[in-house]
């Protein structure tokens, strides 16, 4: 009885021993007997199925499947992941707007309505147009369930909507609008926006689609899109894109590496120096219209805070923390690069002796401040410590709190989310991610009397020339305004900007069309991506 | 033997129970609650209150508490706050492949440790002993994910023999392709748990060898061979079966650390996940599986132990 449980547990493991090692590539698999010709023969089929995917398939690394494949209102991880399958309506660049479900925005002579065209062969993935009801049902779902105010519709027929943005004219308005506003299908919802939240639609493969792919698998570990026949734009190149589950980014180095990735994003500069330099790969820099900031509270004396601003040296943060200015320039003001109206010559400086001086009239040396920080962000952890040290050269002690991303968002904004009696703090790092265009729409908040994102305590004169930049008739108005205001805001020290942050991806070489995808942050084309 | 099996079982019960009481008590004391999900901004203050009132989370803890024992004895572990599928659908489609990879490399492991442990033990403070013992070191002094990232850089980016990460290579299905992606995660696992159980067999078969029984063996001709495999084996096997009972929740949790490195759409992931985006419907199942699974694995190799030791049978009897 024992000598035959022992031979069955032998058997079992030889078994498992040939399968493994019939798994193997064909080309190294060895024949042992007749038998095996079979099983390298499924070796060699599922081997060149493989060589067939990856020469038609993207592969691009994601952290955890998202529970929705959608774009709209849910987490930034959800939505990199649902960039092959949804468009917005446009994308404002510096010469205009790059247009994708729409194909004509035209701004009324009121200043206030934009009349904004569908194209006539803009349809869903299951053939049905994609049409301004299915513009106003996503607009009560944004307006009513997540609190949005995009101002007051009006369907002029399927394929024509105006959206009269308020009284008054709202610069960063539009361009966040239009780049951001990615449709929801009216139809599988019956026209009611608050079967939404509790459907599991958007779970599922079978929904429809608005983008240059749709959904074909949802598994465990993978997300397959598959291109359009019906794409307005003409069918993707790339018959295949692949979101594949690989949590940490050391996996994905190992896993881009081994040609398992077609590209992924790199924030280790040990890393990315192994890349350059070598042929087998290709090294893209995009802004990221991204800013890291430190905001202040306002309850600290005005001679405080600025202390704190000569103390903080964001050049120093940036070589402890980001390695070099490949992955982050040194910010010096609220927009970015990448806005229109971005003003290069506003600048903090460092002068520490002169922070001493100011922190000692103003009574806060001496003094500890808490320092809040979202553990989930990259570098977040870092940036704290480095300004605790910096701080504590003029005297200040940090205490440092790293809170996990909802109980961070609680904190920083507690109006937002219904919190009464919120605990304080007095720093707080954050990182805003801007549309690139005229206006910053978080700029709008900081300064606006009763903003649900929390105003920052602006000054009148401040808040005064944003209202105004945001209501100017002309782009070049409003970009002129926008300009001069951000040396005025700098001098009120209610924030230290910390960082422009940039998107560093390597690609295999025979991967183009990254740069058009951008697919870690904002709106991205899939549909240009290349395999040569 | 009946009334010790009837014992356990009541321990069992009492255990869960305790279990249940103590996940939910930690959930409810955490700052939020389930109303967050559903409470939108601009809502007033009596709607609100309403919101509140519908999903009871107004109600006193023993009330909230035996609500939620109550679904949970109906198999209603609720529904996800992130996606509004039900919990248990969800830890069912992971489960699978969790089990694949624990129960894989548990039975592994006992299949090599239980040879090398004997072998070590038998052959103490020889050469053979002393690389068994040296591995086994090395084994646990690693933590797993160095252990992994390790075999992965080698076999994967180096060797380029085994995938990276993941399940399945995208677009094949078959057994063989998944036992290619199963070979790196099993071996991190295994060389920590192959650690532990040789390090227990390798002391039981020393202290065996020295037993009265072994000299009788001997001189009644059976070789170390025999005496090893009839006698030896069944005496160091108890303690393996203790630690067997306690790595049975393993088997249906999960390892986070592995199944994150490596990809595996198993259990942890899900968990880790839901821990980050606090989706507690699904936390507050995990601790209630876990923790039923450990104890009643816990109670079944006591149960097992009497079954295999008479000495038990014959206490418990005595009782």
């Amino acid at each position: 009885m024992k000598k035959r449980i022992v031979a069955s547990l032998l058997s079992v493991a030889m078994i498992a021993t040939l399968a493994v090692g019939c798994a193997g590539p064909a080309k190294e698999g060895k024949t042992n007997q007749g038998g095996e010709e079979v099983k390298n023969e499924v070796s060699k089929v599922e081997n060149e199925t493989q060589e067939q995917n990856k020469s038609d398939m993207i592969t691009y690394p994601i952290v955890s499947i998202p529970t929705k494949i959608w774009a709209n209102g849910g987490s930034i991880s959800e939505n990199i992941v649902s960039k092959p399958a949804y468009d917005s309506l446009a994308v404002p660049t510096s010469d205009g707007y790059e247009y994708y479900l729409a194909d004509a925005i035209e701004l009324k002579d009121d200043n206030l309505t934009y009349s904004i065209h569908i194209r006539d062969n803009a349809n869903w993935s299951d053939g049905t147009p994609i049409t301004s009801g299915d513009m106003k049902f996503t607009k009560d779902y944004y307006e009513n369930i997540l609190g949005y105010d995009y101002g007051e519709f009006n369907e002029i027929d399927d394929k024509t909507f105006e959206l009269k943005v308020g009284e008054k004219p709202r610069a960063s308005f539009i361009a966040n609008f239009l780049a951001y506003f990615t449709p929801l299908p009216s139809k599988p919802f019956e026209n009611d926006y608050t079967k939404v939240d509790d459907s599991d639609y958007f779970a599922k493969p079978e929904m429809i689609t608005s983008g240059p792919y749709t959904v074909s698998e949802i598994n465990e570990d993978h997300i397959i899109f598959k291109a359009r026949d019906d794409y307005y734009a003409g069918k993707p190149s790339v018959e295949t894109v692949v979101a594949k589950v690989i949590p940490t980014e050391e996996a994905q180095q190992v896993a881009f590496e081994n040609g398992e990735l077609s590209f992924y994003k790199v924030t280790v500069n040990d890393v990315l120096e192994t890349y350059k330099n070598n042929d087998k790969y290709t090294i893209y820099e995009m802004d990221d219209a991204v800013l890291n900031y430190i905001q202040i509270k306002k309850k600290l004396p005005d001679d405080a805070r600025e202390a704190i601003c000569l103390a903080l040296d964001n050049k120093e943060i940036i070589d402890v923390v980001f390695g070099s200015e490949t992955f982050a320039s040194p910010a010096n003001s609220y927009m970015t690069p990448a806005h229109t109206s971005y003003n290069a010559d506003t600048k903090y400086s460092v002068d520490l002796d002169r922070a001493k001086k100011l922190a000692k009239d103003s009574g806060l040396e001496g003094q500890t401040l808490t320092f809040i920080y979202n553990i989930d962000r990259q570098g977040a952890e870092g940036v704290a410590t480095v300004a605790q040290q910096q701080l504590a050269k003029i005297g200040v002690t940090l205490k440092l709190e790293g809170l996990e991303s909802g109980t961070f968002f609680e904190r920083m904004w507690p109006q937002a989310y219904g919190i009464e009696n919120p605990e304080p703090w007095d720093l707080g790092y954050n990182q805003q991610e801007a549309m690139a265009g005229t206006g910053n729409v978080f700029l709008v908040d900081y300064t606006t009397p009763g903003s649900m994102w929390g105003e920052w305590g602006f000054s009148k004169k401040v808040v005064d020339m944003v209202a105004q930049a945001e209501a100017a008739p002309s782009i070049e108005e409003s970009n002129k305004l926008y300009y001069d205001v951000q040396p005025l805001i700098n001098a009120e020290h209610l924030g230290y900007p910390v960082a422009y942050t940039k998107q560093v991806i390597v690609s295999q070489s025979n991967v183009k069309g990254i740069d058009a995808v951008a697919p870690y942050s904002g709106p991205g084309d899939f549909s240009k991506l290349i395999i040569e | 033997m009946w009334k010790y099996c009837l014992k356990k079982f009541l321990e069992v019960v009492a255990v869960i129970i305790l279990i249940s009481f103590f996940s939910f008590a930690i959930i409810y004391i955490a700052p939020g609650d389930v109303s967050i999900n559903y409470i939108k901004n601009g809502m007033s203050v009596e709607q609100r209150e309403e919101i509140r009132r519908q999903l009871g989370v107004n109600k006193s803890f023993p009330e909230q508490y035996f609500a939620w024992a109550k679904k949970i004895m109906r198999g209603d572990f609720g529904v996800s706050y992130a996606n509004k599928s039900p919990v248990i659908s969800q830890i069912a489609k992971r489960l699978p492949a969790t089990i694949i990879l624990m129960g894989t490399a548990l039975a592994l492991s006992i299949l090599i440790s239980i040879p090398l442990g004997l072998w070590a033990g038998y052959k103490k403070n020889t050469l053979v002993d002393y690389i068994i013992s040296i591995l086994t070191y090395i084994g646990k002094a690693i933590p797993e994910f160095a252990l992994g990232m390790f075999l992965v850089l080698v076999f994967s980016s180096k060797l380029h023999l085994l995938p990276s990460s993941g399940m399945h290579t995208v677009g094949i299905k078959s057994f063989s392709d998944m036992l290619r992606h199963l070979i790196l995660p099993c071996s991190t696992l295994c060389l920590g748990m192959v650690a532990t159980y040789i390090r227990y067999i390798r002391t039981n078969t020393i202290d065996q060898l020295k037993e009265e029984y072994v000299v009788t063996a001997l001189a009644t001709g059976n070789s170390k061979y025999q005496i090893l495999r009839n006698y030896i084996l069944k005496n160091t096997l108890l303690p393996v079966i203790t630690l067997l009972g306690m790595n049975l929740a393993e088997v249906v949790t999960g390892s986070f650390v592995i199944e994150t490195v490596f990809g595996w759409p198993g259990i942890g992931t899900l968990v880790m996940e839901a821990t980050k985006t606090r989706d507690y419907p699904i936390i507050m199942a995990f601790i209630l599986l876990s923790g039923t699974i450990l104890v009643i694995g816990n109670n079944l190799a006591d149960i097992l132990y009497a079954f295999i030791d008479p000495r038990i049978r014959r206490e418990s009897k005595n009782e």
